[in-house]
């Protein structure tokens, strides 16, 4: 468990709970401010679920990330037809909420001293695996006709709707897409750290991913994903300039929003067909050159 | 997309391989320092850093230890327990230290203590909570080490002064739930009150969001306890403080280390009659060189965090000497039999059992119109 | 008792008003949610103590300094954070993530220049606290509840009854036509900056009287943009009354159920209220543009 692996393990983690706020964010226009909480949910459910009931890994794992889908449901159905200003409110009164109850709850979640003895079984390759798999799963999603519906209704709800778009459907899948992914990065930090406490998960956590998002590109997985790999591991290495450490971070972050606003990577992605691309068009620069 | 992150996964198990055969014997011995220097508690982070540093000077001007110099590396973990154990990997990996010094903060080093099993490198730190050096009766934890009385005896210190001396025997209590410091505090604080005869009257918590706690005072004050029991932290009090004042209340209030400078100042009028348990009083004959020190160095008084950051490194220090190595296990083995190393706050001796330091006392002080006054050192009661 | 806690919400409920009104101001205008207001009030409470305790101003030209620099500052974060994405038309996810960025900033650089102490300002007022009714009323509370009584009718004034109220007015509506028609969009947009920062000036300065100096008192901007919900976004007497009932609410909860439960049964109490009630007390729902 070395500096880098650590290093690893958390920004692997990073990755899954952006992915899911990619979706809901990205494609479908959504705000929350409450993802940390459903990421609580499920590092709270799992590492119980292990401590007081001696579930396996899997299983738990599976558990807290129904645990948060549940959660999900629970905030999405009463809000979603609302404004989506109402919407992001909700989410973060959920997530003041979770974490008064986490708090309040002494007996069986430890309270602010935090729960501590979850089995340590996550593995930096488990969550290089995992976080994978959350990209494929959301690349594939983009692609698919749910995707294209998230993408009608975040530029125009109005006409989505008159498409035939079942927009408040449609919303409540994303929304539970996003809360999932974060409930799974949450089971996964559990078996990780073996500790979770309450103030872990605060709304400051839920801004940076929006950050994330924003900072890579709002259309553009391959640019969530570079920007999550690079401001999650930046931080440790501006360390050196300690406390300007945030303040620099926040004016990369504002400087991208006016002066490059569809983020570094714009709506680019990277696919598979790339490399031979960039070879097919030097190819062709090379052919204009010859007569 | 995959490759990229492929590979950045594989370039960092590569980099942690590397350093882990890097030798730790040539140049200064490194010591690390994870505190809150940027967040809501960097006043103490920072004073403990300060602190700290005066010592490690002090010890490379006369000489050093095991004749080579020490460093300090710190790192800042915002209050926040992942960013702790990220500190914690990247001193142990990349810098290289012997020891680490930890944090005040009980909620962070038990999110450290798994982590120090793995990697065995101590943490001597200010976390108050029993469960950060003894997780359970009998068993500890074998890298981490508290330098201060504990929240139990620092509770029972207070409160048998409280009690014994100020003849107190009602006592109203309010106290932040989501502070894990709190809640260690004041649960044998309780304890100590009613196994003694005394009765907790009211009991009201608070949040970190919280900003106004007439609410939860004016429940408190309904029920007329002789005295308030405030163990939060300094902003937290000083509003408690000036609004229980506000609402009428002029009987003592007590509390923990908090109430120290720079509380009476920010508090003004309503810093009159309280009682708290500190680590140190700037009167006292053995502290005024490092004072002076501090106030030319640092603009500013010390708080009481900055006694600890010299207490941490002399402690260190000493254990580096008596292992005889640099090798941290080496170390962490020495600083469980710690035996009378002289300190700012007092004399240090270690139990192997607790790793907790034995009879330490704690100054009993009084502030009264916003002076603090001198009452004398108690130790804990059984 | 009952009066006291009556009398701690309402003092509670000035807070949140006075913050939702700053809030509303910008809502109206921009039709988003400006989180950097939190910042604004941060950094004015601190110019407030450094002129208070500094320079020994006493209490009216200390608050005359932080108004006026809650503005300044509020105009350079809409030159900064806004400008450029309204003149592309960016969407109310630009402003949302830039207005929290800001916010984020301002209080970080807070930590860098008030360094690692606390602060409180000094004893300003005559009196600390009136009694009322055998319970007490302090007196920064009170000042508080006639500060946003005050702005919310010279609010109400200036936007009905003056010239570059109406223009407001026509830019919240529409900007683009109110633009073609004449108005001078950047000046009147800076000028409601200008005015949403004094009351910010005003709501830090206050804050910092009561509860010290810390860099995150900002946060409470939270609980205004709650208040400014629940009384209808966008209308400014909705946000006094959210502010009020909100503060009344809280308190209540903590005083009945205990402080740590409270914020689960607000939570549930929100969801209902938007579930009920989505347009808020006020029953205006703002404008969305297309």
């Amino acid at each position: 468990m070395g500096f880098y692996s650590s290093l690893t393990v958390f920004t692997g983690l990073t990755v899954i709970a952006v992915m899911g706020v990619f979706v809901l964010t990205g494609m479908a226009g959504l705000f929350s401010f409450g993802q940390a909480a459903f990421m609580a949910v499920g590092a709270y459910v799992a590492g119980l679920l292990a401590i007081r009931m001696g579930l396996g890994f899997v299983p738990a794992v599976l558990a807290g990330v129904v645990a948060s889908l549940a959660a999900g449901l629970l905030v999405a159905l009463p809000v979603m037809r609302l404004r989506r200003d109402y919407f992001a409110l909700a989410t973060f009164g959920f997530g003041e909420a979770i974490r008064a109850l986490l708090n309040q709850s002494v007996g069986i979640t430890g309270g602010a001293m935090g729960l501590f003895g979850i089995p340590v079984v996550t593995q930096p390759w488990m969550v290089v695996g995992a976080a994978v798999w959350s990209v494929w799963l959301v690349r594939t999603l983009k692609r698919s006709a749910l995707g294209r519906d998230w993408q009608a209704l975040k530029t125009d709800e109005i006409a989505a709707e008159a498409m035939g778009v079942p927009t408040y459907r449609r919303k409540v899948e994303a929304f539970l897409i996003s809360c999932g992914l974060a409930g799974f990065a949450g089971a996964l930090f559990g078996f990780y750290t073996s500790y979770v406490d309450p103030a872990m998960f605060g709304w400051f956590r839920s801004a940076e991913w929006i950050i994330i998002l924003f900072f890579g590109g709002i259309n553009s997985i391959t640019g969530t994903v570079a920007s999550a790999l690079l401001l999650s591991a930046l931080p440790e290495f501006l360390r050196f300039v300690a406390q300007w450490r945030v303040p620099l971070y926040c004016g990369i972050v504002i400087a991208t929003i006016n002066l490059r606003p569809r983020g570094m990577f714009g709506d680019w992605e990277l696919s598979l067909s790339t490399p031979g691309e960039v070879l097919k068009g030097v190819r062709r620069r090379r052919g204009l050159a010859q007569p | 997309m995959v490759l990229c992150f492929a590979l950045a996964a594989g370039l960092a198990a590569g980099c942690g391989r590397r350093t882990e055969t890097t030798e730790r014997e040539t140049g200064p011995i490194v010591i690390g320092n994870i505190q809150d220097l940027s967040a809501g508690a960097s006043v103490w982070g920072q004073g403990l850093t300060n602190g700290a540093t005066l010592a490690i000077e002090k010890v490379n001007a006369e000489g050093g230890v095991l004749g080579r110099e020490l460093k300090l590396v710190s790192m800042d973990m915002r209050g926040v327990g992942t960013e702790a154990i990220s500190a914690y990997h990247r001193l142990v990996d990349i810098e290289r230290v012997s020891a680490i010094i930890g944090p005040p903060f009980s909620d962070i080093a038990l999110a450290l203590a798994p982590v120090t099993e793995q990697k065995r490198v101590a943490v001597y730190g200010y976390f108050m909570d029993e469960r950060c050096t003894t997780p359970s009766p009998g068993r500890v934890w074998n890298f981490m080490f508290l330098g201060q009385p504990s929240c139990g005896e620092a509770a029972r210190i207070i409160a048998s002064y409280a009690m014994q001396d100020l003849g107190l025997k009602k006592f109203g209590v309010l106290f932040n739930r989501a502070n894990a410091w709190s809640v260690a505090w004041i649960g044998p604080l309780v304890d100590y009150v009613i196994r003694n005869g005394g009765q907790v009257v009211a009991t009201e918590t608070c949040q970190w969001e919280d900003t106004d706690y007439k609410t939860q005072l004016t429940k408190i004050l309904r029920a007329e306890p002789e005295a308030l029991v405030f163990p939060n932290y300094l902003r937290e009090i000083v509003v408690q403080t000036q609004q229980a004042r506000e609402l009428g209340f002029k009987g003592p209030i007590i509390g923990p280390n908090a109430f120290f400078v720079p509380f009476a100042e920010m508090a003004g009028k309503a810093a009159d009659n309280i009682y708290f348990a500190n680590n140190i009083d700037y009167g006292e004959p053995h502290l005024q060189d490092f004072i002076k020190e501090y106030r030319e160095r640092f603009k500013i008084d010390p708080v009481a965090h900055a006694f600890m950051g010299w207490d941490a490194v002399m402690v260190i220090a000493d254990a580096i000497n008596r292992a005889g190595s640099t090798d941290p296990v080496a170390i962490a083995e020495a600083l469980a039999t710690t035996e009378g190393v002289p300190g700012l706050m007092d004399t240090i001796t270690i139990s192997p059992h607790t790793h907790r330091p034995v009879g330490m006392s704690l100054a009993i002080l009084k502030i009264e119109n916003q002076n603090y006054i001198y009452i004398g050192r108690k130790r804990a009661p059984d | 008792m009952l009066v006291q806690q009556l009398i701690n919400g309402l003092s509670l409920g000035a807070v949140y008003a006075l913050i939702a009104v700053g809030f509303g101001m910008i809502f109206n205008v921009l039709k988003f949610s400006n989180f950097a207001h939190g910042g604004v009030i941060t950094v004015t409470a601190y110019a407030g103590y450094y002129v208070a305790a500094n320079l020994g101003w006493s209490f009216l030209p200390t608050l005359a300094v932080a108004i006026l620099v809650g503005g300044l500052l509020a105009m350079l974060v809409e030159l900064v954070g806004f400008r450029l994405i309204r003149r592309r038309g960016g969407s109310v996810i630009f402003y949302f993530v830039s207005s929290v960025t800001i916010g984020m900033l301002l209080e970080n650089l807070m930590v860098i220049a008030g360094g690692p102490t606390f602060y409180a300002y000094p004893d300003m007022l005559a009196k600390a606290s009136y009694p009322v009714l055998g319970a007490s009323v302090s007196t920064v509370n009170l000042v508080m509840l006639a500060a946003s009584t005050l702005a919310l009718v010279t609010l109400t004034w200036v936007l009905y009854r003056t010239r570059t109220g109406v223009a407001i007015r026509a830019i919240s509506a529409d900007t683009v036509t109110a633009g073609l028609m004449g108005a001078n969009v950047d000046t009147l947009i800076g000028v409601t900056f200008f005015v949403s920062g004094c009351l910010a000036g005003m709501t830090g300065m206050l804050l910092g009287m009561t509860q010290t100096l810390f860099p995150q008192l900002g946060r409470v901007v939270v609980k205004g943009f709650i208040a400014a919900v629940i009384g209808g976004l966008g209308s400014l007497g909705g946000a006094v009354i959210g502010g009020i009932f909100l503060g009344v609410v809280e308190v209540m909860l903590t005083a009945t159920i205990g402080s740590g439960w409270a914020p689960v049964l607000l939570f549930l109490i929100l969801l209902s209220f938007l579930a009920v009630r989505p347009q808020g007390i006020a029953g205006v729902i703002a404008q969305e543009k297309a």
